[in-house]
């Protein structure tokens, strides 16, 4: 089932979450808590880990009770940081394998209370997860907030400065950010080109500084997030450009040295990209 | 110069005339590194076109290449090229033949 993660939690600007359960929610969690708690206290079921060693029964136990407490936690709690939301979703998604029969990972069980208590906090889990990961929300008041990870900020400040650094070059990783108007028109679109570069190249520098402002103060207008698009997108173009992105093959490390990070770059500037499109179009 | 001399008539040029009424087009480009979905929102955004279009557009431009997305004179082309680099999309502009 795929719920909206919307009807399930709304979030202020404030980073502060409000949950609304759907009727008769809490209960059954209650009771797959119950089920899943009762289990590993009298018989636990046996787990194996990737190695293919049982997993100490005292730690699974151990692992059972500190999830139940952080899941019973987050579904009674009234308001809840992103922080508690991905504390929560991660506890939910622990008990969902304890009770997975499926589970490579473990022992057969015939134990279908299990199984539904396993579902119930699989939907839990990936309700929690896709409310923090929607990393464009868009607030009561028409502003938006943009979820950023520890890696962002880094990551946005160096290559940011890198664009700045060459937008005024004939460097040819920005050579997308310029096409030639007039196509093979030479004339034309040099003529073009001397009216035109410098306004592109000082917006570009505004969406670059509205960019950075966001990762400091992540609440933008949905003008703001258009710049903000904006940037990434140039971002984006140069450094596909400077992996040398072609349609016709997946992207992959090279072995040249500093490309793992470019890759890495190239991959989260895509998906946040794909998330500010999805949040400007929801209007 | 003598004032005397014969007064050319001029006549229009009619080809020329032809020349510019003729619409500039803006074309959009297939480049492989612009996402599907940023191509299209940008679309709708800049032309106002509704998801149809856009989605058919964008569309266009990943499996034939290129696609059209705007007519008209020559001023509005330029303009329309100049927001289209702004969203870092590959466009440009020629009189339709």
């Amino acid at each position: 089932m795929t719920d909206a993660a919307d009807e399930w939690f709304t979030e202020s600007p404030d980073d502060v979450w409000s949950a609304r359960w759907p009727p008769g929610w809490v209960a059954e969690v209650a009771d797959a808590l119950t089920r899943v708690t009762d289990r590993f206290r009298s018989e636990p079921p046996t787990l194996i880990d990737s190695t293919g060693t049982p997993i100490d029964h005292r730690v699974l136990v151990q692992v059972v009770a500190e999830s139940a407490e952080a899941v019973l936690e987050g579904t009674r709690a009234v308001t809840l940081t992103t922080q508690d939301l991905a504390e929560f979703g991660g506890a939910a998604a622990n008990l969902a394998v304890v009770c997975d029969p499926g589970s490579a990972e473990m022992a057969a069980t015939d134990d279908t209370g299990l199984v539904s208590a396993r579902d119930v906090f699989r939907r839990l889990a990936a309700n929690v997860w896709s409310a923090v990961d929607s990393q464009v929300r868009r607030l009561p008041d028409g502003s938006y907030r943009l979820h950023w990870r520890a890696a962002d900020a880094e990551m946005i400040r160096q290559l940011g400065a890198r664009l700045d650094g060459i937008l005024e070059s004939d460097d040819p990783t920005i050579a997308r950010l310029f096409p030639p108007a007039y196509g093979t028109d030479n004339e034309r679109s040099v003529g073009f080109d001397a009216l035109a570069r410098y306004e592109l190249i000082d917006r570009r520098r505004a969406s670059l500084g509205q960019l950075s402002a966001a990762v400091d103060d992540p609440v933008v207008d949905a003008e703001q997030l258009a710049s903000v698009m904006r940037a990434v997108n140039d971002l984006r173009l140069m450094v596909g450009t400077h992996l040398d992105v072609s349609e016709d093959e997946p992207l992959r490390l090279s072995s040249r040295g500093n490309d793992a990070a470019m890759v890495m770059a190239y991959e989260r500037l895509s998906q946040l990209l794909v998330r500010i499109v999805d949040a400007l179009a929801d209007d | 110069m003598s004032s005397t001399e014969p007064l050319q008539i001029v006549r229009p040029d009619t080809e020329q005339a032809e020349a510019l009424d003729r619409p500039w087009v803006v074309i959009v480009w297939n480049d492989p590194i612009n996402l599907m979905q940023y191509v299209a929102h940008v679309f709708r955004k800049l032309f106002g076109f509704s998801k149809a279009k856009a989605d058919q557009l964008m569309m266009d431009v990943h499996l034939k290449g290129k696609a059209v997305v705007s007519s008209g004179p020559r001023d509005e082309a330029e303009r329309h090229v100049f927001a289209l680099h702004e969203h870092g999309l590959w466009a440009t502009m020629q009189q339709d033949d």
